[in-house]
């Protein structure tokens, strides 16, 4: 009977309407938070940042008003007089609400995961995070559910809806003072921050989970005791709330752990791992020819496209001595996760070989902190860049990063100057054969940080 | 009795029955009592990050709880009667708003590091946002919709970084443009709160 309680009221339950909403507003944050389908990473982080903000207060408010219908409609009286319990009438439509916040959940979960399954070369999903998210619906809506029962009024849906939302922007927000001084006040996060459903780790996603299932027995218990039903209400009242301080507390003792692991060494070495928690470097994967690439086999769908970008970058200077034919991790770095416009995924990911450019004109051993700062190697750079059509703010057309142009703009090591600039608009005016002499004479000397603005073309 | 006695009476009469209807007293007590709730939790939170979101989310309580009074199991049946009734709604709209103005003004007072004029700005906004979705959403569904859309819009710009138009709600209060478009909203909700819908649903309920 409570089965096809569940399936009628599951059928007329408000909270249908929301499915299309959460499912709407999760892809728009999901785009706004800068989604990379390729990485795994990325898709187990934004899942529940992207669907718990809006998710658990819409479900919340929904359960809230539903649980207020008898009343509302006035038909107390008279499911009063019918043989089933109230307490389980309230249970299946409490039931019902949930269910449409996971089918919800589940199904933007589905399409995320299927998307990155599709395409992602490393990883995989983190399932523990996702029950987790799944157990905080069944919270916030039991919660509710209990308010709605409790304080049945037109003000409670919007009120629980409201408070659930700030309940969770408080505790995504909370900072505690930890140094006061005249120059202000530094605040970082605690573990209370790791209490809110959006925060979950995969480490303790366990703990979360036995968390929020004992805040949903607590409200569930709550809900019995309206009913009447004292002594094993208060019972199971006692034992979730139990179970939910279990939880918490375990997030506490894990976060304190990992936090004391971070910062207890001031300016000393990482801690040592134990044994059992070492785990050895992904094999990285290489591709290309003459320039090879080598980069964590994560970023294995964006291989291709840097391999194209490397050997247009080195191609005017084949054959020529000591020019790198590898490209590894220090010389190509991944960039993506900015926002583009709404709704746009997966195209703002890439791999920056930039960095390449700079092995290409100066020797490794120059090269500090990824920074050189011979002018006359910033301005092959630039050429380089230029050349082979790579986006990149060491370019001299960049508008944005022609610092001389902008009175009041900052400059930094390594950014071209105008005389860079002009270095490099006239190498780029010879040629190809003139460059390929220049170069044959020069490079090496370039390489080594021998040349100065002067030695570059027409001047030397 | 002169007749504009008794016009005067009935006329104060039918006000009162519209705010009755609307539970507009409970309404007027609510955002007090909400205004309260914000000022307790703006006297716990000690980082700016928690005093930032209390701002930009905060009003949203007030909001709507203006929201959801203007619900009314009365609607059709008031709305065939020979009284216009934006004044009506005017003077309920109106007062609740000016209530929660109050309430965000006492608050902005005993807390002096928080900007009384983010927080009036926001209210506008939301409660314009609030009257709107409930003209969308219809009056069936306006106590449990008419959150949706407020909610909605502060959970998207909570997720976006940096400061574009439509993120009004979460820039700073001397920004011009962000109060212009809260005010805007105000007045567009209002304006359709204002008039009297062309149709609405055999429900059992109206809004306004």
């Amino acid at each position: 009977m409570i089965a096809r309680l569940i399936w009628i009221e599951t059928r007329r339950n408000v909270a249908r309407w929301l499915v299309p909403v959460i499912l709407l507003v999760a892809w728009w944050m999901l785009s706004a938070r800068g989604w990379i389908p390729i990485l795994w990473s990325s898709t187990n982080d934004l899942l529940q940042e992207s669907v718990i903000p809006f998710a658990v207060p819409a479900l919340a408010g929904a359960a809230a008003w539903m649980a207020g219908r008898e009343r509302r409609r006035g038909t107390q009286d008279l499911l009063a007089t019918t043989p089933a319990a109230p307490l389980s009438r309230s249970l299946s439509t409490w039931a019902s609400t949930a269910i449409w916040g996971i089918v919800a959940c589940t199904i933007f979960a589905a399409v995320m995961m299927s998307w990155t399954a599709l395409v992602a070369a490393w990883g995989g999903p983190e399932l523990p995070s996702f029950l987790s998210m799944l157990t905080s619906i069944l919270a916030f809506s039991a919660w509710g559910y209990a308010i709605g029962v409790l304080a049945p009024s037109r003000f409670t849906a919007p009120a629980v809806a409201v408070g659930a939302f700030g309940v969770v922007l408080y505790l995504t927000n909370y900072m505690s003072e930890v140094s006061s001084s005249e120059a202000g006040s530094v605040y970082q996060e605690t573990w209370i921050t790791y209490l809110a459903p959006d925060k979950t780790r995969v480490e303790s996603a366990h703990w979360h989970a036995l968390l929020y299932f004992g805040l949903a027995g607590a409200a569930l218990a709550v809900l019995a005791l309206s009913y009447r039903r004292r002594v094993p209400a208060a019972m199971f009242l006692i034992g979730s709330l139990v179970v939910a301080g279990t939880g918490a507390g375990m997030i506490r003792h894990e976060w304190i752990h990992n936090h004391n692991a971070v910062i207890v060494p001031p300016g000393g070495p990482p801690p040592a791992l134990e044994p059992a928690e070492e785990q050895a470097p992904p094999v990285q994967v290489c591709e290309g020819d003459p320039v090879t690439v080598c980069v964590h086999p994560k970023y294995e769908p964006l291989l291709d496209d840097a391999v194209a970008a490397t050997n247009r970058l080195a191609e005017p200077l084949s054959g020529l001595p000591d020019v790198p034919q590898r490209a590894g991790p220090h010389a190509v770095h991944f960039t993506g996760g900015a926002t583009r416009s709404i709704f746009e995924l997966g195209q703002n990911a890439s791999l920056d070989v930039s960095n390449f450019a700079s092995h290409l004109v100066a020797d490794e051993s120059i090269i500090t902190d990824a920074v050189i700062t011979n002018p006359a190697q910033i301005a092959m750079r630039s050429w380089l860049l230029q050349r082979a059509d790579i986006d990149s703010h060491w370019r001299c057309d960049n508008p944005r990063f022609r610092s001389w142009e902008t009175p009041g703009m900052p400059t930094s090591a390594g950014m071209t100057t105008r005389e860079t600039c002009a270095a490099t608009a006239h190498f780029a005016a010879l040629t190809s054969a003139e460059q390929r002499a220049w170069l044959e004479a020069n490079y090496v000397d370039l390489r080594a940080g021998r040349l100065t603005l002067e030695d570059l073309p027409p001047n030397s | 009795m002169s007749t504009s006695i008794v016009e005067s009476n009935h006329r104060a009469r039918v006000i009162y029955l519209y705010l009755v209807a609307r539970r507009a007293v409970l309404a007027a007590l609510a955002i007090f009592t909400s205004g309260g709730l914000i000022w307790i939790l703006l006297a716990q939170s000690l980082s700016p990050n928690a005093i930032h979101a209390l701002v930009v989310a905060a009003p949203l309580l007030p909001a709507l709880v203006i929201g959801v009074s203007v619900w009314s199991p009365f609607g059709e049946v008031e709305q065939i009667a020979g009284r216009p009734l934006w004044p009506i709604r005017l003077i309920h709209c109106g007062g609740l708003f000016l209530c929660a103005v109050a309430a965000l003004e006492i608050i902005g007072l005993v807390e002096p590091a928080v900007s009384r004029t983010q927080l009036l700005r926001n209210l506008a906004g939301y409660t314009g946002l609030a009257w709107i979705g409930t003209r969308v959403a219809g009056p069936a569904f306006t106590p449990i919709f008419v959150w949706v859309l407020p909610i909605t819009y502060v959970a998207l710009i909570w997720a976006v970084d940096g400061h574009r138009w439509w993120t009004w709600a979460k820039q700073p209060a001397a920004v011009e443009s962000a109060t212009a478009i809260a005010v805007l909203l105000l007045a567009t909700g209002l304006t359709l709160m204002l008039r009297t819908p062309r149709s609405s649903r055999m429900n059992g309920g109206d809004v306004a």
